[in-house]
């Protein structure tokens, strides 16, 4: 069997080296096989599994073993237990690890040493359990801790149990509340436990409690119809039980009723002694006093030992540090309570006594002083500081209810930030809260003082959600205050956060048109408004201001045509009592010009470098002029968004002045990268008047271009430029050229465009032919480079066998349409399944020179013996610059 | 061997199914007085292709091409197969073709589907003067191969992305039909027609035999298309590092290897005997090795134009593309191949025919240049005598 390192990293050494106590105990077993146990002290581990030590190991097989083993833990130094594991072989010995006897021994006196580790384990563990009892978790953490390893539960047990200690699965103590009336009738010496209430008039001396509730021999099983029973009895004998022990049996009965089922009623019992016993441990009582207690009350001595042994590992005796947590955890009155129930005792530091007394006075008298605060602050009607005191005071003692509750009932804190936007006849009042799901708002309007409660003036909205309310109706001119209330319950409010505006409303529907030097405008105004007042601004700042004698209309002339002017437009209120307000300001921008055209006389000449274009221009407009896709189509004198343009691949030319006269625009700009459509806009704000295009540009030449020759044809391939453009091929000498045109789409059909090696003389060219209406451009034409191909001479074979023996023959028939002359061939013999490549992938069977001055020429060649499969192949010899083309395949091979 | 086969499989769910017992709908055309029937969702159809449409039911018993809808008297639809309920096209019959393309990871499975779908309606059709469609082709992977080759076909064209593993699951596959005039040996012309259909399956579903084995399409194969990576020869490793094409996972010979498993596991092909499926191995990506091939060699020569296959031609390039696997240490492949198969052949094919950007996988920017995509399904289609060859 192979030792494989990384299984064995896997399963011993990352394992081991993860348990702490594991290696405890190999760091101790190595310390002892360097003392007076010896090696001995080794048959504690499980040395197999630990060196992966197979059954029945030869002497060379384990030395080979324990080299592969050194190797690992040299590998693993990052891993204690590689190196323990290491340090344990030397401890041994070259000598006796690679003696298969050493191991063996080890092996056998491993069980003996087992044996008594486990016995010593049990006496231990017997001697630190008084109770003699023990669960089956503990036992084996407790082993572990010993460094007893690889032993199961039932070992642990039967060796405990020799030494008097059981070892008792663990249980679930119940978290039921004890009804007052069990607790009550337990006061009475009659009744020891409830079961004795139950089993009236008799006390059993032992019944079980724990895994069932059950009495006498055989076992019996307490449950509602004993609750039943025993009231019974208890109305039939009333006359032999003390008068107020029957009442108080009789509640706890009443109360067991309650319970219901037998299973309800169990837990109560566990529930109830399990409380006696942790009240006896509570005060200080030995855990093996407070068993005998238990057993004294009839609780069978193995579930009084496991119910003592399950409280003590959580119950302890409260002290004033414990008055001291429930001070910290803010839970004022059960420290007060703890307390007041922890009596002095001559041993308690006095001192500290004082000192968490004095905490706790202090807390105390801290809470009263913020409860005085908030009595104080309630009268005040200051609800912020009284909810404050109340928070300080819970702060202080968190588990009173009544502080939460006062609370609770304070009036909720007034809205914070009313603010108001005021929209034409409409005003909206905004505000924020602190969060309060539970707060609701009541909005006022008034015209003079903030309102003294919630009905003091005109009730807008009352105890609404939101936390904003629109205003319709409120007076223009006036002003006007409005006031927001909170509220929890609708009688209890806040005090009025309140914020007060004035509406004045802007005149609106404002209108304008425009000739070459007049503007004409148009508004409307709320019925409440005297008059307007009209501001006239031109580019240059100057302001004109009119007041115009007809409502709603006005004109001004002398304009200057082209120049934008702004018109602002407010206004006028007056009030009762004589006062003036204007209103914000409504605005708009003139321009006033002629009707707008678009260009029909573009006219475009190339000059050097660019492009020069001139117009009529258009009075009062702006032209620009923007380069579009040649196919793209838009329609003479249609009115389009400039975006619109740019979304058909249009850019807009920088144009750079160009000797304009007064009848012609002129421009120029640089030169076109393609033929494109130049069209002219009369621009019109963000829209354009699309004027006459012209087409301008040049043709963008093909990239990349390739010729490939595949057989008698030439595959033509190229880049092509970016649009919609036709590709010419021309070919053949100057008095004979010819040409081709294909589109993008026939070129992927075709995947390229192919050409007969025949028909392909001269040179070859490629041009992009670009289209615009019924004109037509060429790109600068591309040279494609074919190259010459080496003349080719071609020839058949055809192989014969003689007609006794395997002897073949080999008649080869030469011919050239291209070449004449003398050409040296070699033909090459090979026997194998796959041809030839060269003249050295198989045997040269003849070199000779052949004459070609007629064409064609025949000669037989002699192979031999020749083992088939086989091939001929003719191969011009190395310096030949000619071309040999093979025949079919069939013809080469031989089988 | 037609005549005496009674089932073939569906082309859409690769089960056999006997071609004179096929299942119709009600046409929806309801007899006078009778109530009419309902569209309803067909479970069959939900089942194999997860299709909820609502469709006519289905005339019982299955196989009566003249019955009636029992419920409305309606005439019965078009034929459809029993099991999956998917229209068959007019021309299936027993000799239809079901085909498997397969080969490793980044092999160019679909990229060569995608041109052999145009070439096939193109440059195939021209040929044979024939009508070759794909019915259904708005949908399935015919309508996947489309869009690939729009993609590649754009000014920036992309490669198709890395086919999502069919984890044993159905995938419905590209099916064509093809009609054309045969002439017969003494010069009588018949219409002739076929319906053929492939799969296209990530080349992870063929890495190893395990996987290929739930690949169950392949068990009801009558051809299969074998493509072959040449980076993936141990002499071309060098050339596919410097170009930037990734390095196949998976070797040539273990593609096949487990295209061998499944074959003679589903055909029950002894140990002694050889899978009598006939395979086409193709070599791809051709063009990048074009500078090892001299002008005129025969793996550089178009496709011919001819209305025959010409088996001369094509057995010279099985012994050429032969010559240069065994130049690029794939002998052992080829030895394989004779062991274990009684009929397959050699091709050399560019879907792309000039190497794209394998790092952007962006086509090559003079597009698309198709070579001898179509020759290893006109070899299996002349195999089968569908079309005619000469030279043989």
């Amino acid at each position: 069997m192979s030792f494989d390192s990384a299984k064995y990293k896997n399963i011993v050494l990352v394992p081991l080296a993860r348990d702490r106590s594991q290696l405890d105990v190999l760091q101790q077993v190595i310390r002892d096989v360097q003392g007076p146990e010896g090696h001995a002290a080794a048959a504690r581990l499980d040395l197999a599994e630990l060196y992966a030590l197979g059954a029945g190991l030869a002497s060379n097989e384990l030395v080979d073993h324990l080299k592969r083993l050194e190797m690992t833990y040299n590998k693993q130094k990052n891993l204690p237990s590689a190196q323990l594991l290491k340090k344990l072989l030397d401890v041994f010995g070259r000598a006796n690890v690679e003696d298969p006897a050493f191991w063996a021994q080890l092996a056998a006196s491993r069980g003996q040493a087992l044996k008594g580790r486990l016995k010593d384990f049990a006496r231990a563990v017997s001697e630190d359990q008084p109770l003699k009892v023990i669960t089956p978790q503990q036992a084996m953490e407790l082993a572990m801790g010993m460094g007893l390893v690889g032993l199961t539960e039932t070992d642990l047990e039967k060796a405990l149990s020799k030494q008097g200690v059981q070892v008792c699965a663990d249980f679930t103590l119940p978290k039921i509340a004890i009804p007052p009336a069990i607790k009550k009738v337990l006061e009475y010496p009659e009744f020891r436990t409830v079961v004795d209430v139950l089993c009236r008039p008799e006390q059993p001396s032992s019944f079980n409690v724990i895994e069932s509730l059950t009495v006498g021999q055989p076992p019996r099983e307490l449950g509602p119809s004993d609750v039943e029973a025993a009231k019974r009895l208890l109305q039939q004998q009333e006359a032999q039980v003390e008068e107020s022990a029957r009442h108080a049996a009789q509640n706890a009965l009443g109360a067991m009723v309650e319970f219901g089922t037998a299973a309800n009623l169990h837990s109560l019992v566990l529930t109830s002694i399990a409380a006696s016993a942790e009240d006896l441990l509570r005060r200080g009582v030995p855990r093996v006093a407070v068993r005998a207690e238990l057993v004294k009350r009839g609780v069978c001595e193995l579930d009084a030992s496991r119910i003592v042994s399950k409280l003590s590992v959580s119950t302890q005796v409260l002290g004033l540090s414990d008055v001291s947590e429930r001070l910290a955890a803010g839970a004022l009155a059960d420290a007060r309570r703890l307390l007041d129930a922890l009596h002095a005792h001559d041993d308690e530091d006095q001192q500290e006594r004082k000192l968490v007394t004095a905490n706790l006075e202090a807390a105390e008298g801290k809470k009263h002083r913020f409860l005085g605060q908030y009595e104080d602050s309630l009268r005040a009607r200051d609800f912020a500081s009284a909810a404050s005191a109340l928070r300080g005071a819970l702060a202080i003692d968190t588990q009173d209810d009544d502080l939460r509750v006062k609370l609770e009932r304070l009036p909720p804190l007034p809205p914070e930030s009313v603010s108001l936007q005021i929209d034409e006849r409409s005003i909206t009042a905004s505000w924020s809260a602190d969060g309060d799901d539970s707060v609701k708002f009541s909005v006022l309007r008034t015209t003079s003082e903030v309102p003294a409660n919630p009905q003091d003036g005109t009730v807008l909205a009352r105890n609404i959600d939101e936390q904003h309310f629109q205003d319709t109706n409120a007076p223009i001119g006036v002003l006007v205050r409005y006031s927001v209330f909170a509220t929890r319950d609708g009688w209890s409010y806040s005090d009025p956060t309140t914020a007060s505006s004035r509406i004045l409303p802007r005149p609106f529907d404002l209108g304008a048109s425009a000739s070459s030097t007049d503007v004409a405008l148009s508004w409307r105004t709320p019925p409440e408004a005297a008059g307007v007042l009209i501001s006239q601004t031109a580019p240059d700042g100057s302001r004109k201001e009119y007041s115009p004698e007809i409502p709603g209309q006005f004109a001004v002339g002398g304009l200057i045509t082209g120049t934008k002017y702004r018109f602002s437009i407010r206004a006028i209120y007056l009030l009762d009592n004589g006062q003036r307000f204007e209103s914000e300001a409504a605005a708009i921008d003139v321009t006033p010009r002629g009707a707008i055209r678009a260009v029909d006389d573009l006219e475009v000449e190339a000059i050097p470098g660019g492009h020069k274009a001139s117009w009529s221009p258009v009075s009062g407009y702006a032209v620009e002029l923007w380069v579009l896709p040649i196919a793209t189509q838009v329609a003479l004198n249609a009115s389009i968004p400039t975006s619109e343009l740019v979304n058909l691949s249009g850019r807009r030319l920088t144009l750079r002045q160009g000797g304009a006269t007064s009848r012609k625009t002129a421009v120029e700009f640089d030169m076109l990268a393609d033929v494109s459509m130049l069209v002219p806009v009369t621009l019109d704000g963000e829209t354009g008047l699309v004027g006459a295009p012209i087409v301008v540009g040049s043709a963008p030449p093909v990239r990349f271009p390739k010729a490939e020759r595949f057989g008698n044809e030439v595959r033509l391939s190229w880049e092509w430029p970016k649009g919609d453009y036709m590709v010419e091929i021309a070919w053949g000498s100057e008095g004979n050229r010819r040409t081709r045109r294909v589109s993008r789409t026939s070129y992927n059909e075709a995947g390229g465009v192919h050409l007969l090696t025949s028909e392909v003389l001269g040179p070859v060219t490629i041009a992009t032919v670009a289209r615009g209406g019924t004109e037509e451009w060429l790109s600068t034409p591309v040279a494609v480079n074919i190259g010459g191909l080496a003349a080719s001479i071609s020839y058949s074979l055809a192989t014969k066998r003689f007609k006794f023996g395997s002897k073949r023959t080999a008649t080869i028939y030469v011919e050239s349409t291209e070449f004449r002359g003398i050409v040296e061939l070699a033909t090459v013999l090979k026997e194998a399944k796959f041809m030839p490549t060269s003249l050295s992938d198989g045997t040269v069977v003849d070199l000779r020179h052949v004459d070609l001055s007629e064409g064609r020429s025949t000669y037989q060649l002699i192979l031999g013996k020749v083992v088939a499969p086989y091939w001929v192949r003719v191969f011009a010899a190395s310096d030949s610059d000619l071309r040999v083309v093979d025949p079919p395949t069939s013809q080469m091979r031989g089988d | 061997m037609g005549i005496f086969k009674s089932a073939t499989p569906c082309p859409y769910c690769y089960t056999e199914i006997n071609p004179r017992r096929l299942a119709y709908r009600c046409s929806g055309r309801h007899a006078a007085g009778r109530t009419p029937c309902e569209k309803k969702v067909d479970p069959s159809r939900q089942k194999h292709f997860q299709d909820s449409e609502a469709f006519w039911p289905l005339i019982a018993p299955t196989g009566a091409a003249s019955a009636n809808c029992q419920n409305c008297g309606a005439a019965p639809g078009p034929p459809m197969c029993p099991e999956c309920h998917s229209l068959l096209p007019a021309e299936y019959g027993a000799d239809s073709a079901l085909i498997g393309l397969v080969g490793v990871r980044d092999s160019g499975k679909t990229v060569l589907l995608s041109q052999l779908d145009t070439e096939l309606q193109n440059a195939v059709a021209d040929r044979f003067d024939a009508t070759i469609d794909a019915p259904g082709g708005a949908s399935g992977l015919a309508r996947d191969l489309r869009v690939n080759r729009d993609l590649m076909q754009r000014h920036d064209g992309i490669l198709p992305a890395q086919t999502d593993t069919s984890g044993g699951r159905k995938k419905a596959p590209a099916v064509y039909s093809w009609r054309y005039n045969r002439r017969g040996p003494i010069g009588i012309s018949r219409v002739a027609s076929t319906v053929f259909s492939f799969y296209d399956n990530a080349g992870e579903d063929f890495a190893t035999p395990d996987r290929a084995l739930s690949q169950i399409y392949l068990g009801a194969t009558s051809a299969v298309i074998l493509l072959l990576d040449p980076f993936g020869f141990p002499a071309n490793r060098d050339r596919a590092i410097s170009s930037g094409a990734l390095l196949p996972d998976t070797g040539p010979e273990a593609v096949l290897d487990a295209i061998t498993v499944v074959l003679r596991t589903a055909k029950e092909v002894k140990r002694t005997k050889k899978v009598k499926v006939p395979i086409a191995v193709a070599v791809s990506k051709i063009d990048a090795f074009f500078d090892q091939i001299p002008d005129g060699h025969p793996l550089r020569r178009p496709s011919s134009s001819r209305p025959v296959f010409d088996e001369v031609e094509s057995q010279t390039v099985h012994d050429h593309v032969g010559s240069l696997v065994e130049q690029w240490g794939g002998a052992g492949l080829i030895r394989k191949l004779e062991h274990n198969y009684t009929t397959f052949r050699l091709f050399g094919v560019s879907a792309l025919g000039a190497e794209p950007d394998y790092r952007s996988r962006r086509v090559n920017s003079r597009g698309l240049l198709p070579h001898r995509v179509a020759e290893p399904l006109l070899w299996l289609m002349a195999t089968r005598g569908f079309i005619p060859s000469t030279g043989a």
